[in-house]
C-alpha cells in the first residue's frame, strides 16, 4: 500500500512536472509547474500539491463526497493563501501589476503613480520590508532597503501571483521562502511541453494614455525530445505626463506631471532541459533596464524637477529538481544577482551642479532541498540556503564601508495530512554574518524561528477551519546598518509574532453555480525592536531599535461565478481588510496607539465579469479609506479615501492554429482625483488597448 | 543718542525695520512692535503645510495659518525666514522657489518673485538702502530693488549659502557647504568648502574666508548692524557647533552655542547640542557682550521644568527690539524624549529680564520670528 501509494506520488509529481503537456495551446501551455495558481490546484507549488492532490485521492478512497469543481488552494491552505492565475486575472479584468495585488486582501501598497512609479506592497501591517517577493522559486533580495519595487514585473509573461501570509503547507520549498513575514509569489510562464514541437510565438502591442507603448514578444520551442526553450523581450515607453487637479486654497489649476517619462525593457531566456523522465533542470537570464525621470512630489510654485533613476538588474537562476526516488525528492537552486540602481539629479545646490549616487548590489545564492515522505499521512523537508550580498557605491571613500553579509538558513519542516485535518511545523535556524571592508561592521546575528499551522474539516462539506502562528524577524539593511551618518551597526533585528485565525468554505457546485469560495481570517501581530529613523536635529537622524506595534485586523474574501445560460455566466470576486495597525511604543508618545502613517483601515476590491461568446466585459472598483502621513493621525495630514473604477472590454478571436485577443480597458472611469503618497497625484481616466496574437 | 542709534539699526536688522527705504515713507524711527509672525517650514513629506503663525501682543493671541487665512493660497514649500522692510514684507521660500512680496500687517500678497537661472532656491533675507538682499542656495545672493520689485543683480558666494547679516556696509553671508555633507566635492572633508562671504554694498564685490579650520558648516548668522556673528556648525561629529564674530577678514571665537540673536550689544547664545534624546536640562542661555565678547549673564531665561516656562528642543530664539521680550521656539517630545518635527511646536515667550510671560502655539518646523513693528503713519 505504502509502495503503490507513494509511486502515485511519483506519478502525480511527474504529472504536475509536465503539466504543460495537457494544456497544448495557449497561454496555459507555459504554465510553469513551480506556479502557484488557483486554476489548477496541481500546478501550484509543486510536491505539496502532489499531497494536495493526494487528499483528493485519498478521500476517494474514504468514500469521500468529491465535489466535481476543483478543491481550490485557498480553501486547503492551513494559513491565509491568495491566488491570482493569468486566467483568472484575466477574467477579472486585471490592469497591472499594482490592480493586481489591490485584488489579494491584507496588501497595502505604496504606489508613486503613472507608469514608471515604485510601488512597495506591505503586508497586515509589517513594513515593506517584513514583504518576501519570490520569483520563480527564488526570493528576490534587496540588501540595500529590504524593499523591493515590483512595479518592474509586468504580467504580460505572469502565470500566476498569490501572497502567502505566515506558513502553510507548501513545504517543499527554499528555506528563504519562509524567512519573510509575508511572500509576495510570482510565477512566471516557461517553456513549451516536451511533446509539443511546435513553434510558439505570442505577439503583443499595448498602448494607452499619455504615449504609453509596450510591445511584448516570445518565442517558445521544444527543440529536442528533452530540451525546451522560450525568449521574451519587451519594451516600455511612457511619457506619464498626466494631468492633475492641483487644489491650493481657491486656486484650483489644471497642471500635468513633469519629468517622468520612462523607457525600460526586459529581456529573458528560459532553458528546460529533462535528463531523465523524472529530473528537470531550468535555467533562467534575466535582464531588465529601466531609465526614467523622477517627477517627484509636487511642490507648490515651483515645478523645475531634474532627477532620474535608472535600474539595472540581471540574474541568472538554475533550478534541478529530481523526483525519480520513492521517498525522496531533491531541489538545488543557484543564482547569481546583479543589481545596480544610479540617481542623477541636477541643480545649482550640488557641487558641481550634479549629485549621482550609484549602488550596485550583487547576490550569490544556493539552495538544497530534500522532501521526504515516509507515509501517506507524513512529510519531512529539510532545505539549506547559503546567500552572499554584498553592495558598493561611488560616495565618497570616508562613508564608503563596502559591507557584505552571509546567510545561512535552514529549514526543517514536519507536516501531517489525514482526510481531516492537516498540520505543519517548521523551523527555521537562521545565521547572519556581517563584514565590512572599512569601518565597524553590523552585529551578527543567529537565531531560531518556529512556526505552525493547522487546518481541520470539522463536518464532511469543504468547511475548514484554520489557525497559525509565525515567529520571524528581519535584519536590519545595509541602509539601516551604514547609510551615511543615519545608519547604526548596533542594530538588532525586528521581532515579528503572528496569529491567524479563520474558516474557508467552498460551495458545492451546481448547475448554476461555480467556484464558490469564501474565506474569513482574523490575525493579531506585533513588532518589537522597529527599526526607526530618529532625529538627532532635523538634518541628522539615525537608526534604533525603538519602536513596538501592533496590528490586528481581518481579511475576507467571497468569490463566484454564476452561469447564467449557455455559454453565458457572471463572475463575481471580492476582498476586504480591515486593519488597524499600531504604534506602541510609549503611551507618552503622539502617535500611541493612532493608525500608523499611510495604512488605511478599510481598503477593498470588487470585481464582476459578464462572460458570454460575444466580448467579455468586466467592471471593477478597488477602494482605500482615509489615511494619514503622520503616525500622530494630525487632522492636516489627512489623506482621503477613494475608490477607483475600471471597465474592461475583450473578445478572443479563434482561428485556425492561432488566436488573436482584442482587449480595452477603461481605467479611472470617473476620473477620481487622489493620492496613495502625499503629493504624488494619481492618474486620473485613461485607456489602455491591447491586441495579442498567439501562434 | 548712541544707545538709540544702535536700537534703531538693530531695528533694522531683528525687526527688519527700515528707516531709509526709498519706495515709501516709513517712518525714521520705530517705538512700538505690535507683535511677531514665526516662520514654519512645515514637514512636506507628512503633508503638514508651511505656514505662518501671527502673535498679537494686543491680545495675547496667537493666529494659526495667517498666510492662508488672508490670502486663500498655501504660502508654498519651505518657509524659511522673513523680514519687514519699509512698508513691505519679504518671505523666501527655499522649496518653492519663491520670494513673496506682502503686507506686513495683513500679509497679503503684492507680488511673488520666482527667481530664475542660476540663482535660485531663497534662503534668508537682509535689507539696507533700499535693496533686500536674499542668499540664494545655488551659490548666490540677489539684490532686490524694493521700489521695481525685481531682482537687479547677483553675485556669486561660496557653496550653499544659508543666513546672511549686513554689518555697516558689509553683507556677511555664511557659506554652509552643506550639500557636501559627505565631503565628496572637498577630498573627503566634510563641508571641506565651506567658508564666509563678505559681500561690500556699495562696491559690490565679494571676499571670501575659506578656512575650514576657522570656519566649518557655517549656517546661522545675525548682527546689530555693525557687528556680526556666524555660528559654524562643524561637521556634526568631532567639531562642536560654534559661535564666532566676523572681524575683518577673520572669526573669532565667542562660545559654543547652537542659536543665537543679535539685540544692541548683546549677543543670546542657546547651547542645547544635539543628541539622540533631547536633554533639557544640559542647555545653556548665555548672553555675551557683542564688542568685548565676554559673558554677561549665566542664564538669561529662568525656567522650571515643572511648568510651561522650560524649554524641550529649542529651534529659535529672538528678542524683540524694542521691549527685549525674548521668545524661543521649541519642538514638543514623544515619550522617549525625540524631537517631533511634524507635529505644531509652541513658543514661550519671557520679559527681558527672562522672567516667564506666556507660551503660545506655533506651526510645524517653526524657524524664524519676524517683529511687527507698528507704523507711524497708521
Amino acid at each position: 500500500m505504502v509502495r503503490k501509494f507513494s509511486d502515485s506520488i511519483r506519478q502525480s509529481l511527474w504529472a504536475i512536472m509536465s503539466c504543460a503537456a495537457t494544456f497544448p495551446t495557449g497561454n496555459a501551455a507555459y504554465a510553469s509547474c513551480l506556479s502557484l495558481e488557483d486554476k489548477q490546484a496541481e500546478s501550484s507549488s509543486m510536491p505539496d500539491s502532489a499531497n494536495e492532490k493526494d487528499s483528493v485521492r485519498v478521500a476517494e478512497l474514504d468514500e469521500y463526497t468529491v465535489v466535481s469543481d476543483r478543491v481550490r488552494k485557498e480553501v486547503i491552505s492551513s494559513a491565509p493563501v491568495f491566488n491570482l492565475s493569468n486566467e483568472r486575472m484575466k477574467t477579472i479584468g486585471v490592469t497591472d501589476i499594482s490592480d493586481a495585488l489591490h485584488r489579494l486582501p491584507g496588501l497595502n501598497i505604496k504606489d508613486y503613480g503613472g507608469a514608471g512609479g515604485m510601488r512597495t506592497v506591505s503586508v497586515r501591517g509589517f513594513g515593506a520590508n517584513h514583504t518576501g517577493v519570490i520569483y520563480d522559486g527564488i526570493v528576490l533580495s534587496d540588501c540595500q532597503s529590504g524593499k523591493i519595487d515590483l512595479s518592474r514585473y509586468s504580467l504580460d509573461n505572469v502565470g500566476g501571483l498569490s501572497v502567502t501570509i505566515g506558513d502553510n503547507g507548501d513545504i517543499f520549498i527554499p528555506a528563504k521562502a519562509s524567512a519573510s513575514a509575508a511572500s509576495i509569489v510570482i510565477s512566471t510562464m516557461s517553456v513549451p511541453a516536451p511533446n509539443d514541437s511546435a513553434w510558439h510565438l505570442t505577439a503583443q502591442f499595448r498602448a494607452g494614455s499619455w504615449r504609453f507603448l509596450n510591445p511584448y514578444l516570445k518565442l517558445g520551442k521544444t527543440l529536442t525530445k528533452n530540451l525546451s526553450c522560450s525568449l521574451i523581450g519587451e519594451f516600455t515607453h511612457a511619457k506619464n505626463n498626466y494631468p492633475f487637479t492641483l487644489h491650493n486654497g481657491v486656486l484650483v489649476t489644471r497642471e500635468r506631471r513633469n519629468n517622468s517619462r520612462m523607457n525600460s525593457g526586459h529581456g529573458e531566456l528560459n532553458v528546460r532541459w529533462r535528463p531523465t523522465q523524472a529530473s528537470t533542470l531550468d535555467g533562467k537570464i534575466y535582464y531588465y533596464d529601466n531609465d526614467r525621470q523622477l517627477p517627484g512630489a509636487v511642490v507648490l510654485y515651483n515645478p523645475v524637477v531634474n532627477e532620474r533613476l535608472r535600474d539595472r538588474n540581471f540574474f541568472s537562476q538554475l533550478t534541478y529538481r529530481n523526483l525519480s526516488l520513492e521517498k525522496f525528492s531533491f531541489q538545488w537552486l543557484a543564482k547569481f544577482n546583479w543589481d545596480a540602481s544610479l540617481y542623477h539629479d541636477e541643480n545649482g545646490k550640488y557641487p558641481g551642479g550634479v549629485l549621482d549616487e550609484n549602488y550596485y548590489q550583487r547576490e550569490a545564492y544556493f539552495s538544497a532541498s530534500a522532501l521526504y515522505l515516509p507515509s501517506d499521512k507524513l512529510s519531512f523537508n529539510y532545505s539549506a540556503d547559503y546567500s552572499y550580498n554584498n553592495l558598493n557605491s561611488n560616495q565618497p571613500a570616508t562613508v564608503e564601508v563596502k559591507p557584505r553579509r552571509h546567510s545561512i538558513l535552514q529549514s526543517f519542516t514536519g507536516k501531517f495530512k489525514n482526510s481531516r485535518m492537516q498540520a505543519m511545523v517548521r523551523l527555521l535556524w537562521s545565521v547572519y554574518d556581517n563584514e565590512v571592508k572599512y569601518g565597524e561592521s553590523a552585529k551578527d546575528e543567529s537565531r531560531l524561528s518556529p512556526s505552525a499551522s493547522v487546518s481541520f474539516q470539522p463536518f464532511w462539506s469543504l468547511f475548514f477551519i484554520r489557525a497559525s502562528y509565525k515567529n520571524i524577524f528581519r535584519m536590519p539593511t545595509f541602509n539601516d546598518n551604514y547609510y551615511f551618518r543615519m545608519g547604526s551597526v548596533s542594530l538588532k533585528p525586528e521581532d515579528s509574532n503572528q496569529v491567524n485565525l479563520g474558516f474557508t468554505y467552498q460551495m458545492p457546485a451546481f448547475s448554476w453555480l461555480s467556484a464558490a469560495v469564501f474565506t474569513a481570517d482574523a490575525y493579531y501581530n506585533t513588532v518589537k525592536n522597529k527599526i526607526v529613523a530618529i532625529p538627532q536635529n532635523m538634518y541628522i537622524w539615525s537608526m534604533m531599535n525603538l519602536g513596538k506595534a501592533r496590528a490586528f485586523g481581518m481579511d475576507i474574501t467571497a468569490n463566484a461565478t454564476f452561469h447564467l445560460l449557455r455559454n453565458q455566466s457572471l463572475v463575481f470576486a471580492s476582498n476586504y481588510s480591515w486593519q488597524r495597525v499600531q504604534p506602541r511604543t510609549n503611551p507618552a508618545d503622539p502617535d500611541y496607539n493612532k493608525q500608523v502613517a499611510y495604512t488605511p483601515q478599510h481598503s477593498g476590491a470588487a470585481s464582476i465579469s459578464w462572460q458570454n461568446p460575444w466580448a467579455d466585459v468586466v467592471f471593477h472598483a478597488t477602494g482605500v479609506s482615509e489615511r494619514y502621513g503622520t503616525n500622530a493621525n494630525l487632522p492636516v495630514t489627512r489623506i482621503k479615501g477613494y475608490i477607483e473604477c475600471g471597465a474592461t472590454l475583450m473578445r478572443t478571436f479563434r482561428f485556425h492554429g492561432y488566436s488573436l485577443d482584442l482587449r480595452f480597458d477603461l481605467l479611472n472611469i470617473f476620473d477620481k482625483q487622489y493620492e496613495v503618497v502625499v503629493d504624488y497625484p494619481m492618474p486620473g481616466r485613461s485607456w489602455k488597448a491591447t491586441a495579442t496574437f498567439e501562434l | 543718542m548712541r544707545k538709540s542709534l544702535i536700537l534703531a539699526s538693530a531695528l533694522l536688522m531683528l525687526g527688519g525695520m527700515a528707516s531709509c527705504s526709498d519706495d515709501d515713507k516709513a517712518p525714521e524711527a520705530v517705538e512700538t512692535t505690535t507683535g511677531f509672525y514665526t516662520i514654519n517650514g512645515g514637514n512636506k513629506k507628512s503633508k503638514v503645510p508651511a505656514s505662518i503663525t501671527a502673535y498679537d501682543y494686543a491680545t495675547g493671541r496667537e493666529t494659526q495659518d495667517a498666510f492662508y487665512a488672508k490670502n486663500q493660497v498655501r504660502i508654498g514649500d519651505g518657509a524659511q525666514k522673513a523680514i519687514i522692510y519699509g512698508s513691505k514684507m519679504y518671505i523666501a521660500m527655499y522649496t518653492s522657489n519663491v520670494i513673496w512680496v506682502v503686507e506686513p500687517e495683513t500679509l497679503g500678497i503684492i507680488k511673488s518673485i520666482q527667481p530664475t537661472g542660476e540663482a535660485t532656491l531663497p534662503r534668508a533675507l537682509a535689507a539696507k538702502n533700499g535693496k533686500v538682499y536674499v542668499s540664494m542656495y545655488t551659490g548666490y545672493v540677489a539684490c532686490v530693488d524694493t521700489a521695481s520689485l525685481t531682482i537687479e543683480k547677483n553675485i556669486k558666494v561660496g557653496p550653499n549659502p544659508d543666513q546672511i547679516a549686513i554689518a555697516g556696509d558689509d553683507l556677511i553671508v555664511a557659506n554652509s557647504d552643506g550639500q557636501n555633507s559627505k565631503g565628496g566635492a572637498s577630498d573627503g572633508v566634510k563641508y571641506g568648502n565651506s567658508s564666509i562671504s563678505i559681500v561690500n554694498l556699495s562696491a559690490w564685490t565679494q571676499t571670501e574666508i575659506k578656512d575650514i579650520d576657522r570656519v566649518l558648516n557655517p549656517t546661522d548668522a545675525a548682527s546689530n548692524g555693525e557687528e556680526a556673528f556666524v555660528i559654524c556648525k562643524g561637521n556634526y561629529e568631532d567639531q562642536p557647533s560654534v559661535v564666532k564674530k566676523v572681524v575683518g577678514n577673520d572669526v573669532k571665537e565667542v562660545c559654543k552655542g547652537t542659536l543665537m540673536a543679535c539685540q544692541g550689544d548683546e549677543l543670546y547664545v542657546i547651547n542645547a547640542p544635539y543628541s539622540k534624546t533631547a536633554t533639557p536640562d544640559k542647555y545653556t542661555y548665555q548672553v555675551y557682550s557683542t564688542k568685548d565678547l565676554k559673558l554677561k549673564k549665566e542664564k538669561f531665561l529662568q525656567m522650571s521644568p515643572d511648568n510651561d516656562s522650560w524649554i524641550l528642543s529649542p529651534n529659535c530664539v529672538a528678542v524683540d527690539p524694542v521691549s527685549r521680550d525674548i521668545i524661543v521656539l521649541s519642538y514638543v517630545l514623544d515619550g522617549s524624549g525625540t524631537a517631533q518635527y511634524a507635529l505644531p511646536m509652541y513658543g514661550n515667550i519671557y520679559d527681558k529680564d527672562g522672567a516667564f510671560k506666556k507660551r503660545f502655539e506655533c506651526g510645524a518646523g517653526g524657524r524664524a520670528i519676524t517683529f511687527i513693528p507698528k507704523r507711524m503713519n497708521q
